[in-house]
């Protein structure tokens, strides 16, 4: 799976970008080595954090209300392996 | 440990299931409840089956009507939630929904429906919905239709989850729509997927609950063409249009399954930046919201559920 996530906060929202085109080398291997797939050109700073995500430090998507932006990173949590959850939440009605 | 027992059938055109942990032999009874429950709901609110008491009740728009004790109760809270959110909600739209193809169950439309007339559209008919306690009769505005699409999987996984909980802790899936009960033994909630709508074979989050509901709404399923024109499912209550909304999908954390159901779909179909100020006025709710260029947002609360995101799973 070609995915990742970058997180911004805004105002206490959350981005995450995904990407499947061709792989950043230089995000991937910020992303431990599992991010083929992923491109990042539009984001003018990435710090890599810890794990598998990074923070951006950017406004750009910054809803128009939004407040200004927090510094804090939100994911911490490493991406790893786990066991199939029971159901998935999906749009069927 | 107590055994985990599971029951999974399809109802109301979807895929539906059941947990219950328990040694009871009773509770595989209850999970056998479970579906027939869910197969009672469809026979009485779905708007496809002409026998259902919901189209009785929309055959006869504008004149009072008997409504069986399902399609009162579901009407009841649907019009309460109406007006909660000012017509965000609007469970009226059923002649709107019909008028942009969706006539029947989405599996019998044709690839391009041209039949539907387009009709004009009068925002706000919930509001003339009549309840008489009383008689135990609603009237519907005469040329109107009740949609419940938008809250019936969801209030029936909820009282589904009712009927579990006696024997143990339990989880329902209407659909999609998910009623998570006490949490599982030996762990703080029950591991859940919010599907990829970018990539359907996978999940954008793991979260793990414990006594409240998880739902997704979006225009990812359930489109179809008409006159050359892609329509969804999802209506504005303005324009009685479907939805011109920037979101393909809301998933909403919710303490029931029914209030978690009715928010993603607002959400949905009001798009991100209604979302934004509609998630600030509601913070008891938590949501993870993806567009079309598949970039996802989350509201605060969301990232306490979340195991982690885009998981990678073992089996």
């Amino acid at each position: 799976m070609a995915a990742l996530a970058l997180s911004a906060t805004l105002g206490g929202w959350a981005l995450i970008v995904r990407d499947a085109q061709p792989a950043s080398p230089t995000i991937a291997g910020a992303a431990g080595g599992s991010a083929d797939g992923l491109r990042l050109e539009p984001l003018p700073t990435v710090e890599p954090l810890p794990g598998n995500f990074s923070e951006i430090t950017s406004s750009q998507f910054a809803p128009a209300d939004s407040p200004a932006l927090q510094a804090a990173p939100i994911f911490t949590l490493p991406r790893g392996t786990m066991l199939k959850p029971l159901a998935r939440s999906r749009s069927s009605n | 440990m107590p055994i985990l027992r599971s029951h999974q059938f399809r109802a109301m055109n979807c895929s539906m299931a059941a947990w219950v942990y328990s040694d009871e032999a009773e509770a595989v009874v209850a999970l056998g409840r479970v579906e027939a429950w869910m197969r009672q709901v469809e026979a009485e609110l779905s708007r496809f089956l002409p026998e259902s008491d919901l189209s009785r009740l929309n055959a006869g728009a504008g004149a009072p009507y008997a409504a069986g004790d399902l399609l009162w109760q579901v009407t009841g809270l649907a019009l309460e939630t109406a007006r909660a959110t000012g017509g965000c909600f609007d469970p009226a739209l059923g002649r709107a929904i019909g008028a942009a193809g969706y006539d029947r169950s989405f599996e019998l439309l044709a690839p391009d429906e041209a039949n539907a007339a387009p009709s004009p559209h009068r925002p706000g008919l919930w509001q003339q919905i009549i309840l008489d306690a009383g008689a135990h009769t609603i009237t519907l505005p005469a040329g109107s239709a009740l949609d419940l699409g938008g809250i019936a999987k969801g209030w029936a996984a909820d009282a589904a989850l009712r009927l579990l909980e006696p024997f143990g802790p339990a989880l329902v899936d209407a659909g999609g729509d998910l009623a998570a009960g006490a949490p599982p033994p030996e762990a703080d909630g029950w591991r859940l997927g919010i599907l990829d709508p970018m990539q359907p074979e996978t999940d954008v989050a793991a979260v793990e609950l414990a006594s409240c509901g998880l739902a997704t709404s979006g225009v990812d399923h359930r489109r179809w063409q008409q006159r050359g024109r892609m329509q969804h499912h999802i209506i504005d209550p303005l324009s009685g249009q479907p939805a011109n909304t920037d979101l393909l999908t809301a998933s909403v954390i919710a303490p029931t399954a029914v209030e978690a159901d009715i928010h993603a779909l607002v959400l949905a179909a009001g798009g991100l930046a209604a979302a934004h100020s509609w998630l600030r006025d509601h913070p008891h709710l938590a949501a993870f919201l993806i567009d079309h260029d598949g970039a996802a947002f989350q509201s605060p609360h969301f990232a306490d559920y979340v195991i982690s995101y885009f998981p990678i799973y073992t089996n």
